[in-house]
């Protein structure tokens, strides 16, 4: 059975970001990000998007045991596909890299130069893909000049957890980092 | 001559004319405003919010017109934006040629004609409201000993760099609470009281805030826990710090129509909701009485006087629309008044007085030659680091509290004092997060400086990464107090050829950092590493000697070399670790600096003519129906951010005007 | 079996079932006007003209509107499985006309057609009745038609008939502080009159409001000080949970409810029709001006119904419900030709008016009405910016047809309705200590709104935009109210109009 363009996008957007595919793409969804995003992600690639999900649907495909990290060591460029042994064409990575960015940031980076557009150029894909920008959640905040909640809020920690804000119930919540990581010195 | 039109013609409508505008317009004066930009209707905010959601820089200036990518060569009414300083606008030769014409950042991008020899870094609006769009809301009272520095820390230094004002803190406390009361200021004024009263500041017996404290956040709540009521910090022996909540324009409580502040995190470069005070709030009631006629788009070009001891008898201007892709521009046309208010800041007030000639060598209201110099702002030492713990940034109001306790001491006599702001955005200001940090940890790069090893991440631990970074982030901002000095200064040359689209020269701006200022930088990386100690937090911050513009590297022109290595050098160890250390160097090499958009002197008040502009109404020395307003007039800069302190002034100013038409209401 | 929820759920609208899930909002008279088979008697006119219910076929499922007495509550739409934005829309747009239909019944519950006597939601409190001067507390008897706070200009024509007496737009000076944010402006009609506006609250709400003193600036403040946030009840139905708990009061609980009104001035004299407008006769007061220039007055006049919102809270919408209505005639739809020659706030080709959508030029004035012709460039010129929906227009068409013909209210039209996606939190269940509402989603308080924008041209007259945070969501937007002491309110900014004993902050 073949997934369509979308679901496809879906399924990787979610496991290349960590968010649960339902908070990412909701069935009852006011704002429509995930359509925007991949159109966006498929004008912007000179058809590397496409080849990216075709290559995320036949992995899936051939192998159903690989886990979520080996699907994406292998999308990311650091592990070999297991069954060519060979890495997946750089840019479909760096189209990968800049699907993650305009999850978590709503911006588009133009992953490599395309007629028109020089790599490293950026755009706001649109006021809502700001807002919802994933890395607003990730620091279980909201985006700067889009308060989810109301005064005062700021003079407690959050009240939902992380995994309320990313639907993963594998984070860390922060859980203590390593000491000599984060700078402690004394 | 015919009689004038108005009683009172006031040129810009920002903070001070408007709050002028209001006062008078209430006691039944008949006003027009002329503002030089756009006039902005409360439906505005959409339009400006959209600009600042769709920008891929989001800098102060990233909401307003015109766009940050304008010309100011075509523009009507350009201004100086944050990102015409960006490096990739500074020449590569940029060294070579200040002195001899060149300018540190390319003219065709930056309004500003920079001369240096180091960069004016400041902003600022030409909307009507001002820079009241994207202020913060910060509201402090300048201190006791601020208005006398000479007389209390330099009496006996022939050298020392700050005067007095003709004021004391006394004649302005029953103004401070006018204009707290006007912006909505949200303070307790125990808690000031407790925490600040020993360095001087003061209030009138029995008054209150017209609103309740903001509440601190958790990072504040977190760095008072570990730093409050110490005295032993190096450098401030004996006296004491402690975290003080921040007196802010802004609702804690719903005020009028506004709205209760929601936490936007957004204050600049625009609050939402308009929780926060703007211009617009008291311009609005200024409009409601019916006596106040507001002119939009209309820039003056000209204050008309016969000469000093004449009073001005018209300010000349012209109407401008955009039109395709120029500016067409009325016919220059006349207003008249009893009374005129020059309102248009330290940069723009000081351009159009210098345009003024009176035909005889001579400009309007500058017999001193004190007009344009004495250009300060509050150079900003940003200081940022991890702590060991959550702190949750990136939530409530950009900034909710401060280290105030020690804006005042006798070191003064040395060196510059600063306050000291605590930020709630995380490394945003620091280093654009969480866009540099999110592109760090997905393609493996580095300029957050805190993924050396180069990790590509996605999924589950891409969260855990950002969650424990974002969430540890924290930042320190130092407002060190400027000296004013004479050829830090704005002029006007006609002669070289760089014009706005109507024609008017710009802005030339020369400027440096004395060596009394340079020293409150040093100070502030000996006071952040004991911070640091305290929280166990490590310093990330960089001062960066050289940038570099595409592949090429240059010299940094906002770095500037330690101006005190010695007192480095005789830290004890324990505050040379370089996890505490700025570049990780016990001794710094140098600092960089950045604005504060608080743009100060140029027409500076005093009490002799011969070496001020205005006398401490902000009326002019040569012209008494003339008064020059906003904090242009500031002989001193201090450690305060200045807008409380201008409309404060502007009460002042209002009720000399009343006097002076004779106005009792 | 999801499917067979959905089915289930709008198989109850069906009359006849239609009582069991729906609670009557007076109970005493429940007997009588439960039963919609029930034909209705009345001395009303045009009453007996009007059918019972239509069935409404949208995004290819059947809905059914009844000319009810009774407020409607609507299921949690979580439960339905296949649901999308614009078929749960449909519910929600049912749910609004019902929840309409209802509160335009008078105490006798009968639809109130020709303005003969006040509409359920005239009877309640209303603002400047509950928020008195001085904090003091409001007379709480009788629980509807609370004594009206008549202020000392509106005396000498106030004629004790209380159910046709009206203060409308309670602080005119500045119109639209409470809810129109930005002091954005007046809206001025195509006549040169000023529109006032008015909010009222169903008993539940009042009796909150009593109940924990929040009526007072010190009882607000009190209140936060013990810990307690506002929550006031949610709507529900009588059921359980899958574990057998409770999910409501037995025989279900009326929650909050909010209306808030937009009225014009009819003016005979510029050929205002009133029989085309659920008109009373009221007391239109303006304020003091701040600068003490204008003095208070008051003036009777004939005032027409234009914009009309309706906020509910229920169990799994703890943002509330937001359905907003306005008169057909209010304004044209922004790129679709002006058809109409008369609008209430839009002149058809007009050269000098003022610019589309822009507020009025300060100073706003209400005391000065009608403007002259000649200053009609100072009128609101007002098109609506996003188009009412098609299937909320063919809902809207078939409603009125077939159930308002020859009344007034033939004349209104739904907007649309807003309501929450994800609206609670994990493990949200409701009990009685919670006013049997969820938890609402703590990581996105507003609750993902849909539509992400709404605006009734009456009200969100000047930011009808699709920006977030700067145009008009109603929920965005109420989110951010709060009571005197800045905290929640619930979402509703009536409890900032709360005074204390003492007034007048010192210098």
């Amino acid at each position: 059975m073949s997934i369509s363009d979308q679901d496809a996008f879906n399924a990787l957007s979610a496991l290349l970001t960590g968010f649960n595919i339902g908070l990412i793409a909701p069935r009852v969804d006011p704002i429509g990000l995930p359509p925007l995003f991949l159109t966006t992600a498929t004008d912007y690639s000179d058809g590397e998007c496409a080849n990216l999900l075709a290559t995320f649907v036949a992995l899936k495909a051939i192998d159903p045991a690989l886990t979520d990290d080996d699907l994406g060591g292998i999308i990311m460029g650091l592990s070999p596909d297991p069954t060519t042994g060979v890495l997946i064409a750089a840019n479909q990575t760096l189209v990968a890299q800049a699907i993650m960015k305009m999850w978590y940031l709503g911006s588009w980076y133009q992953p490599f130069e395309i007629t028109g557009f020089k790599a490293g150029a950026q755009t706001v894909v649109s006021d809502q893909a700001y807002i919802k920008g994933l890395a607003w959640q990730s620091m279980q905040s909201h985006a700067m000049g889009n308060s989810t909640l109301t005064f005062g809020y700021w003079d407690k920690p959050p009240v939902a957890s992380l995994q309320d804000f990313t639907g993963n119930s594998d984070v860390a919540d922060g859980a203590s980092p390593n000491p000599t990581e984060w700078g402690a010195t004394t | 001559m015919s009689d004038p039109e108005y009683d009172i013609v006031i040129v810009g409508a920002g903070v001070a004319g408007p709050i002028i505008a209001k006062e008078l317009s209430k006691a039944g004066a008949k006003i027009l405003i002329i503002e030089g930009g756009p006039e902005t209707a409360p439906t505005n905010r959409e339009e400006y919010m959209s600009n600042f959601f769709l920008n891929t820089v989001k800098t102060p200036e990233s909401p307003y017109p015109p766009g940050l990518g304008a010309d100011p060569a075509i523009e009507a009414t350009p201004r100086a934006t944050i990102a015409q300083t960006f490096t990739q606008n500074i020449p590569v030769d940029w060294k070579d040629h200040l002195g001899t014409g060149g300018y540190i950042y390319d003219p065709n991008i930056s309004y500003l004609l920079q001369e240096g020899p180091q960069p004016f870094l400041s902003s600022y609006e030409r909307v009507t409201g001002g820079t009241t769009w994207h202020w913060l809301g910060t509201s402090l009272r300048f201190l006791e000993h601020d208005f006398k520095m000479k007389s209390t820390y330099g009496a006996d230094n022939p050298d020392y760099p700050l005067p007095d004002w003709p004021i004391a803190v006394d004649d302005l406390l029953e103004a401070y609470g006018r204009a707290e009361h006007e912006i909505g200021v949200a303070a307790d004024v125990t808690v000031q009281i407790a925490d600040l009263s020993d360095i001087g500041l003061k209030f009138s017996p029995g008054y209150t805030y017209p609103m309740q404290e903001i509440p601190p956040s958790v990072v504040d709540n977190t760095i008072a826990n570990a730093v409050n009521n110490t005295s032993d910090f190096v450098l401030f022996e004996g006296q004491n710090v402690v975290v003080t909540s921040t007196p802010a324009g802004r609702n804690s409580q719903p005020n009028g129509s506004r709205r209760t502040c929601a936490g936007n995190t957004n204050c600049i470069p625009i609050c939402p909701i308009q929780a926060k005070w703007d211009g617009t709030v008291t311009l609005s009631g200024a409009q409601a009485t019916g006596n106040v006629t507001l002119k939009s788009q209309c820039v003056v070009t000209k204050v008309i006087s016969a000469g000093y001891g004449q009073p001005v008898t018209g300010v000349e201007y012209v109407h401008w629309e955009n039109k395709n892709s120029g500016v067409s521009k009325s016919e220059t046309m006349t207003a008249t008044a009893k009374i005129y208010v020059i309102a248009a800041h330290a940069i723009e007030t000081p351009k159009l007085m210098l345009m003024s000639d009176m035909g005889n060598g001579k400009t309007v209201a500058n017999s001193s030659d004190q007009m344009g110099r004495n250009l300060m702002d509050h150079p900003l030492y940003l200081s940022w680091s991890l702590m060991p713990e959550q702190i949750f940034g990136f939530r409530g109001p950009l900034t909710t509290s401060g280290i105030e306790s020690l804006r005042d001491g006798p070191f003064r006599s040395d060196r510059a004092a600063w306050r000291c702001e605590i930020g709630n955005e995380g490394w945003n200001f620091a280093i654009g997060d969480p866009w540099t940090s999110v592109n760090d940890f997905i393609d493996g790069s580095n300029a957050s400086d805190t993924n050396a090893g180069g990790a590509k991440l996605f999924g589950t631990a891409l969260i855990d990464k950002l969650s424990s970074h974002f969430t540890r982030q924290w930042r320190m901002g130092f407002l060190v107090e400027q000296t004013p000095e004479a050829n830090s200064r704005v002029t006007i040359n006609r002669d070289n050829g760089i014009v706005d689209g109507l024609g008017l020269p710009r802005p030339v701006i020369n400027y440096e950092l004395s060596e009394y200022t340079r020293l409150g930088f040093a100070s502030a990386e000996v006071f952040s590493r004991q911070v640091y100690q305290m929280l166990g937090a490590k310093n990330f911050t960089k001062n960066e000697p050289t940038v570099k513009v595409g592949d090429i590297e240059i010299d940094n022109p906002v770095w500037f070399e330690n101006p005190d290595k010695a007192v480095f050098d005789a830290l004890p160890d324990a505050l040379k670790i370089p996890d505490l250390c700025a570049n990780g160097q016990a001794v710094p090499d140098g600092f960089t600096y950045f604005g504060a958009g608080h743009l100060v002197g140029t027409f500076r008040m005093g009490a002799d003519p011969r070496t001020s502009v205005v006398d401490s109404y902000s009326r002019s020395w040569d012209h008494t129906n003339l008064f020059l307003v906003g904090d242009g007039v500031f002989p001193t800069i201090t450690t305060a951010n200045p807008t409380l302190t201008l409309a404060a002034l502007a009460m002042r100013t209002s009720d000399a005007i009343k006097e002076q038409l004779g106005i009792t209401a | 079996m999801r499917l067979q929820k959905l089915a289930l759920y709008f198989g109850v609208l069906v009359a006849g079932v239609y009582a069991v899930y729906h609670f009557q909002f007076d109970g005493k008279e429940t007997a009588k006007k439960s039963d919609p088979d029930t034909p209705l008697t009345s001395s009303a006119p045009q009453s007996t003209a009007v059918a019972m219910s239509t069935t409404v076929s949208c995004q290819g499922a059947d809905h059914v509107i009844t000319n009810g007495t009774s407020i409607p509550h609507l299921p949690d739409f979580s439960m339905i499985n296949q649901a999308t934005v614009d078929t749960l829309q449909c519910s929600f747009d049912t749910y609004s006309w019902n929840l309409f239909l209802a509160l335009n019944h008078d105490a006798q519950g009968e639809l109130v057609t020709d303005n003969s006597g006040p509409t359920v939601w005239e009877s309640w409190a209303e603002s400047s009745d509950i928020f008195l001067k001085d904090g003091a507390k409001p007379v709480s008897t009788p629980r509807s038609f609370p004594t009206r706070n008549v202020p000392d200009e509106c005396k000498g024509l106030h004629d004790g008939k209380i159910k046709i007496v009206r203060q409308v737009g309670k602080r005119p000076d500045v119109l639209e502080e409470f809810t129109e944010p930005f002091q954005s402006g007046p809206l001025i009609d195509a006549n040169g009159h000023y529109s006032r506006f008015a909010i009222s609250v169903n008993e539940s709400m009042y009796d909150y409001i009593l109940k924990n003193e929040l009526y007072n600036s010190n009882g607000q403040k009190a209140f936060s000080q013990a810990g307690n946030e506002v929550n006031f009840a949610c709507s529900c139905n009588e059921g359980t949970d899958d574990n057998g708990n409770p999910i409501c009061a037995k025989g279900g609980q009326q929650g909050a409810v909010m209306a808030k009104a937009a009225w014009k001035v009819i003016d005979t004299t510029k050929n205002d029709d009133p029989s085309l407008y659920h008109t009373v006769e009221a007391l239109v007061y303006t304020e003091q001006s701040k600068d003490g220039s204008r003095p208070a007055m008051c003036e009777k006049q004939m005032v027409g119904l234009t914009g009309f919102h309706i906020g509910q809270k229920t169990s799994n919408d703890t943002q509330w419900l937001w359905s907003t209505f306005e008169h057909v005639d209010n304004v044209p739809t922004k790129g679709e030709v002006a058809s109409k020659p008369k609008y209430n706030y839009f002149t058809p080709d007009c050269t000098d008016c003022n610019t589309v959508n822009e507020p009025p030029a300060q100073p706003w004035n209400p005391k000065d009405p009608p403007l002259s012709d000649a200053r009609i460039g100072d009128r609101s010129q007002i098109e609506r910016v996003i188009a009412i929906h098609q299937d909320t227009d063919q809902m809207n068409a078939q409603v009125q047809s077939e159930l308002l013909t020859g009344t007034v209210w033939a004349n209104y039209e739904l907007v649309s309705t807003q309501w929450p996606t994800a609206a609670t939190a994990p493990n949200a269940a409701p009990s009685e200590a919670t006013n049997w509402c969820s938890a609402i989603n703590q990581v996105d308080k507003s609750g993902n709104p849909a539509p992400a924008f709404l605006a009734n041209t009456t009200l969100e007259t000047y930011i009808q935009g699709t920006v977030p945070q700067a145009s008009s969501s109603c929920i965005n937007c109420h989110l951010n109210a709060t009571m005197t002491d800045g905290q929640f309110s619930d979402f509703t900014y009536l409890l900032e109009r709360a005074q204390g004993p003492q007034e007048g902050p010192s210098q």
